[in-house]
């Protein structure tokens, strides 16, 4: 969660998706796995639509 | 004033005298001789003090964390050694409290807390992990022939009150396959538990805490690792409430030292009455930045209280930012209040045998800055800049 590899991965998926993740949602829970990064994405790309 | 009130306030009024009668007696001897503070640990334990954060439920008192907060700041006032030992207890009390998930183990501990007044020390920091408590090295290793028990050893650096405390809770990898940040914190008793030293005890402040290094090695039972993944531990409670505690001990001694230097300015005036006192106007600087620490303290323990209505919010790295923050800022002004007090008084400020020495505030304040050092937060908080928005 405080790695740097964790916030990496944040940082690219931001730029891969053209999105922010509000401060809300960075959080262990939310980069716990691979299916809450994508739930996180779509609730994201659902509010940006 | 509601029942929850009355309770800090009565646990206040009894920490408020351990802090005025014991504590700041035999400050100057526990820092000379780098000895323990038995008086007032032992005067804690008499009053309950030890297991005030212990839930009614369970036999304690129940009392709020900014009670505990307000104690650790009335402690530091008079003997920042004693403060620290108290603040530092009170978060592996807290730790448990909050984390110990449904095991009836911790909850019988917490009973025996309050019967036994038992005193809680932690062995978090690790020889080989670059001060990174969020990694372990020694891991919680199953025991041949005993499937519910485990052992381990580990290489502690610094373990405070070690030598004086009747339980640890030390971090371990979960099991020795397990990756480095896979951890549990244990809770073993000192009875049940091997303190080698490994070095010697003379550093420039907080002498009192007695923290030199062990070798530190325990057979213990399965259960006696909280159910909560140290990882969460940390997150939401372990880290956030240690530099709540720290910072309002520092806040105390520094606000000890501002105090001394107001009466030695105060006592210039009464000496010549009418006549200006060149060192009212360096008090009055010492002030302001005292204020900004008082600040940074308060407003932080507020944060906490309202975010922690929320455990998901203290998951957060906004959070992680905001009490990372906290160390960081309190580290270093606590140590800037107390040398401008010395600057205030001068050569009596400077002796250490006056009523307006403030050397002991000024070394003591110097260890915030290391316990767990400054860079390595700094360098944890470089990463969550990159990411965090709202700061």
């Amino acid at each position: 969660m405080t790695s740097h590899a964790s916030v990496n991965v944040m940082l690219a998926l931001e730029d891969a998706f053209d999105v922010e993740f509000p401060d809300e949602m960075l959080k262990r829970s939310v980069f716990e796995s691979v299916a809450s990064i994508t739930e996180a994405l779509a609730r994201l790309e659902a509010q940006a639509a | 004033m509601t029942v929850a009130a009355d309770r800090d306030a009565a646990f206040l009024a009894g920490i408020g005298e351990v802090a005025d009668a014991i504590a700041a007696v035999h400050a100057d001897d526990v820092d000379r001789q780098a000895r323990f503070p038995v008086e007032a640990v032992d005067a804690l334990r008499e009053r309950q003090a030890l297991s005030a954060f212990v839930p009614e439920s369970l036999g304690g008192a129940g009392v709020s964390l900014r009670a505990i907060a307000e104690a650790c700041f009335t402690l530091g006032r008079r003997c920042g050694a004693t403060a620290m030992v108290f603040a530092m207890h009170q978060i592996q009390v807290a730790t448990i409290v909050r984390h110990l998930g449904d095991s009836d183990h911790f909850e019988d501990y917490l009973r025996r807390l309050v019967s036994e007044q038992r005193l809680i020390a932690s062995a978090t920091s690790e020889v080989g992990t670059g001060g990174d408590m969020s990694k372990s090295v020694a891991a919680l290793t199953p025991v041949d022939g005993a499937p519910d028990r485990r052992s381990f050893e580990k290489q502690g650096p610094t373990v405070s009150y070690g030598g004086h405390a009747d339980d640890l809770l030390t971090t371990l990898r979960a099991h020795p396959d397990a990756q480095p940040g896979e951890q549990v914190a244990v809770l073993h008793a000192a009875a049940e538990t091997t303190l080698e030293p490994t070095g010697t005890w003379d550093p420039l402040g907080m002498r009192g805490t007695c923290s030199p290094g062990f070798v530190v090695r325990a057979e213990v039972d399965a259960e006696q690792a909280l159910p909560t993944p140290f990882s969460t531990i940390a997150t939401e409670t372990m880290v956030p409430i240690s530099h709540l505690l720290w910072a309002h001990v520092w806040l105390g001694i520094a606000t000890d030292a501002f105090d001394r230097a107001r009466a030695f300015v105060r006592a210039a005036a009464r000496r010549a009455p009418g006549a200006p006192v060149p060192q009212a106007v360096k008090l009055s600087h010492t002030l302001t930045e005292l204020s900004l620490l008082r600040a940074t303290v308060h407003s932080a323990l507020d944060a906490f209280l309202a975010a922690d209505e929320d455990p998901e919010c203290l998951s957060t790295m906004a959070i992680a930012l905001q009490f990372n923050n906290l160390k960081l800022a309190a580290s270093e002004q606590a140590p800037r209040v107390c040398q401008s007090a010395m600057a205030v008084s001068g050569i009596v400020g400077f002796k250490n045998d006056t009523p307006f020495s403030v050397g002991r505030h000024l070394r003591d304040s110097m260890s915030a800055a290391l316990m767990v050092a400054n860079d390595r937060i700094h360098q944890t908080n470089a990463g969550l800049l990159l990411i965090a928005k709202e700061v």
